[in-house]
């Protein structure tokens, strides 16, 4: 199990934490996904077949890539 | 390649530009959808799709399952869109068929006639002109006509006939037989006869076209009420969010929404007014003239026009909850319902032409027995089955219906369905409830008698007004009202004191000040200074009896009155003329309700009766032999409304009353009343002469048609043998005249 917390600057309301959790929880192999509009937030779980470099490319795809 | 669509769905839910892309981005991914484009500003999706993939529905599921929503357009505006384009459409192929028709048959029946007069030359008789003629004919019998036997056919179908069996029948039966005429003359025969019959087959059916034409758009002329209240909807909103004025569609205005509106514009939805004050013409809902003055707290009312202030109103109903776009439902669903009398018409329809058939059969058979040759029988046979069509007879009814409807709703009248508007001619009684249908409802200052040489009326009147704002007494704010109204300036009270049930006690412009009833003065001793014989007479004309004492002394007595309302002995006067016993209903004492049903002109009173009683009395009306129409504001006289053979709720659209009654009527003023029952009476005058015209032409043609006139020398030879060609022209008339005299009821003055 990988987990990984970060934050995306680009939440900006309730609406871009439903996007990210439903988009990346689509991904096979996430096992959960928590996104926190106040602190830009998101808290991912994963397991194979699904990586970090997958995850990162969805977020940029989707408009919301993690912060470096 | 196949078709591509393009919609556009109004949103709801975004927040920021992320929101918008995220939609962009969850409908691209979409099977079917070729692009799409979300604007965050004006928050539309514009999407190109393949309709043979997904629908609309599809595309709202996409847009949903993101966690946002799409604005359903109101429902009027849809059903208008769909049915102006299906009448759009009907035009267009009616036209069509026309032009085709006329191509064809213009020149079939003018060679045609020419041949028969012997204007042409010899050549003409060739048997080559003959096969011309059925060159001509045909794609009229198959391509123009096609309509009338895919209708016939379904019509049989589903066991019944209809006026497309008859055309159909009709023309087939000098198409076919005229064929057989062709093919007979060209193997050498002449036991069928010599002369064909393809240009009676054509104009049968151009000459139908161009009444069925004509009809659709006179229909469409029927439903311009509607067309006018949905023109009325504001299309876009002015609305303050996060602080920042912006202008959104309509479709995006929600429940709490702070609305702008400048002076001069449309308020867009309903709501409460919550800021500025202003005049506002609500003659459009409402049907009332003057223009109605709108203050902080007061009920703003969708499509209205404000006149001078800015208002800022808060949204409180948006879309189908709207008093407007109730008012358009409830005239659709009016228009649409079927009345009574159009049962009638439909059993009589039913027998109507199968009986035709049978008589046409009958007409040969006899003229065959008689002798008469086969060509004449068979002429007469489709003369008959053309000249019944019953078109006019399902006209009749629902064209009338739909103009008398929408004539109502231009006069703030709202029939709940056509039966409402066809019990109203037959009414002989009406019922009305006292508080706020006759009367305004609230108490008004009517007299203010004064005991002093001092001061002025008005000065006691601000004096009383000033020490009841501390107040929220009914009869208070009537004494605040007055002056107001009257220009006074008030203060405030320095000291108040509010005596329940008695009165108060206040201390204005350094004088000691109390108003109230006479328990009040008899609990303070105070002095009544002769004035009890004045307060008495006040007392005796229903008036509610307030004293004012000033520094110790009763000085003036203000009488407080429930008021007519404008309108209301106008109104009873106008009852009397249409033949009505006018009644009165009322929780109030007899001497009270007699002095008002006195000052209005009422013929009978029910006085003291409770709330709960109210249906009882008219439903002893009713056992009088009276058919009974009840008019309340709706609050308490719901089982009365829902008792009475019609029942009409007065007051404004935005009144849950709408629910209950058979009409509504939107100006609260009871000289709808009598427009309303005019209205009906005029209404089914109209659909009984339409219903003259289409039968009576049918019982008189019909007869003419079979050759009643042929014995007779001296009838004209056109009805002794009535051609086909002008039984199909009278027809198409008979449908155009009843069109016509339904549309003469928009010009109605009521």
């Amino acid at each position: 199990m990988n987990s990984k917390t970060f934050t995306a600057p680009n939440i900006s309301c309730g609406h871009c934490t439903r996007t990210i959790e439903m988009e990346v929880a689509d991904l096979a192999g996430v096992s959960s996904v928590k996104a926190e509009a106040d602190s830009k937030q998101v808290i991912v779980e994963w397991d194979e077949p699904a990586s970090w470099d997958e995850i990162k490319d969805l977020l940029v795809e989707i408009g919301f890539p993690p912060a470096q | 390649m196949p078709k591509q669509k393009e919609i556009t769905l109004t949103l709801l839910g975004m927040t920021c530009t992320n929101c918008s892309n995220t939609i962009q981005r969850r409908l691209n991914k979409t099977e079917g959808v070729l692009e799409a484009t979300v604007n965050f500003a004006s928050e539309k999706a514009s999407v190109t799709y393949l309709p043979g993939v997904l629908g609309r529905d599809e595309l709202v599921a996409v847009v949903r399952k993101a966690g946002f929503d799409v604005v359903e357009p109101v429902d009027g505006e849809a059903n208008q869109d769909a049915e102006a384009a299906a009448r759009d459409a009907d035009i267009h192929h009616q036209w069509k068929r026309l032009s085709v028709g006329v191509i064809f048959t213009l020149p079939l029946f003018l060679i045609s006639m020419a041949r028969d007069f012997g204007f042409l030359g010899e050549w003409s008789q060739a048997s080559w002109v003959n096969w011309f003629f059925f060159a001509l004919a045909t794609p009229v019998q198959f391509y123009v006509g096609r309509d009338y036997y895919v209708g016939g056919y379904k019509s049989l179908r589903n066991g019944s006939a209809n006026m497309d069996v008859l055309v159909a029948m009709g023309s087939s039966v000098a198409y076919f037989y005229s064929l057989a005429v062709l093919f007979a003359l060209t193997a050498g025969s002449t036991a069928l006869g010599m002369h064909v019959y393809f240009e009676t087959s054509a104009m049968i059916i151009t000459l139908i076209v161009i009444g069925k034409l004509l009809e659709a758009r006179a229909k469409g002329h029927t439903s311009e009420a509607i067309k006018k209240l949905i023109g009325m909807q504001p299309k876009t909103a002015r609305v303050v969010r996060n602080d920042e004025q912006m202008d959104i569609p309509i479709e995006a205005v929600i429940v709490g929404d702070m609305v702008i509106v400048r002076p001069g514009e449309k308020i867009p939805v309903d709501g409460v007014v919550i800021d500025g004050h202003s005049s506002v013409d609500e003659s459009m809902i409402t049907g009332e003239s003057l223009p109605v003055s709108k203050n902080t707290g007061d009920e703003a009312i969708g499509a209205t026009i404000n006149k001078q202030g800015l208002l800022r109103i808060e949204a409180t109903r948006v879309g189908k909850e709207t008093a407007l776009a109730r008012i358009i439902k409830l005239v659709e669903q009016a228009q649409g319902s079927k009345a009574p009398i159009q049962r009638v018409v439909d059993q009589v329809s039913a027998w109507f032409v199968p009986a035709v058939i049978l008589l046409a059969l009958a007409t040969f058979t006899v003229w065959i027995l008689m002798d008469a040759g086969f060509v004449p029988a068979l002429i007469r046979l489709v003369a008959v089955l053309v000249i019944a069509c019953p078109c006019a007879m399902g006209l009749a009814t629902p064209t009338s219906i739909m103009v008398g409807v929408g004539k109502g709703a231009e006069k703030g009248i709202l029939f709940k369905n056509s039966a409402a508007l066809e019990q109203a001619h037959k009414l002989t009684a009406v019922v009305l409830d006292k508080t706020g249908t006759i009367t305004r409802g609230e108490p008004e200052v009517t007299d203010v008698i004064v005991d002093s040489q001092d001061h002025p009326e008005s000065w006691f009147l601000a004096l009383a007004a000033s020490a009841e704002r501390g107040s929220g007494h009914p009869l208070a704010e009537s004494i605040i009202r007055s002056a107001t109204a009257q220009g006074l300036p008030l203060s405030d009270p320095q000291e108040f004191e509010n005596i329940a049930g008695h009165g108060i006690r206040a201390t204005v412009a350094s004088h000691h000040v109390v108003v109230g009833n006479r328990r009040l003065m008899e609990k303070e001793q105070v002095s009544l200074n002769g004035l009890e014989a004045r307060a008495d007479e006040l007392q005796q004309q229903a008036k509610t009896v307030m004293w004012l004492v000033v520094d110790g002394q009763a000085s003036a007595i203000i009488g407080v009155a429930d008021t007519i309302k404008e309108g209301s002995v106008e109104a009873v006067q106008s009852m009397h003329e249409l033949g009505l016993m006018v009644v009165m209903m009322t929780g109030d004492n007899e001497a009270t309700a007699q002095s008002i049903a006195a000052e209005v002109g009422i013929d009978r009173v029910f006085s003291e009766v409770m709330p709960g009683d109210k249906a009882d009395y008219v439903a002893k009306l009713q056992q009088e032999g009276y058919k009974v129409v009840m008019v309340g504001d709706g609050i308490n006289d719901a089982p009365a409304l829902a008792r009475a053979d019609v029942g009409m709720a007065i007051g404004t659209g935005t009144d849950v009353a709408m629910e209950t009654a058979d009409v509504t009527l939107m100006r609260g003023d009871l000289r709808s009343v009598p427009q309303a029952i005019r209205l009906s009476k005029a209404t089914m005058r109209n659909i009984k002469e339409n219903l003259a015209w289409a039968f009576g032409y049918n019982i008189a043609l019909i007869p003419i048609a079979a050759g009643a006139l042929a014995p007779f020398t001296w009838a004209p030879d056109f009805l002794r043998q009535l051609s086909p060609i002008l039984a199909a022209g009278a027809m198409a008339f008979s449908s155009i005249s009843v069109v016509s005299n339904a549309l003469r009821l928009r010009r109605l003055k009521l």
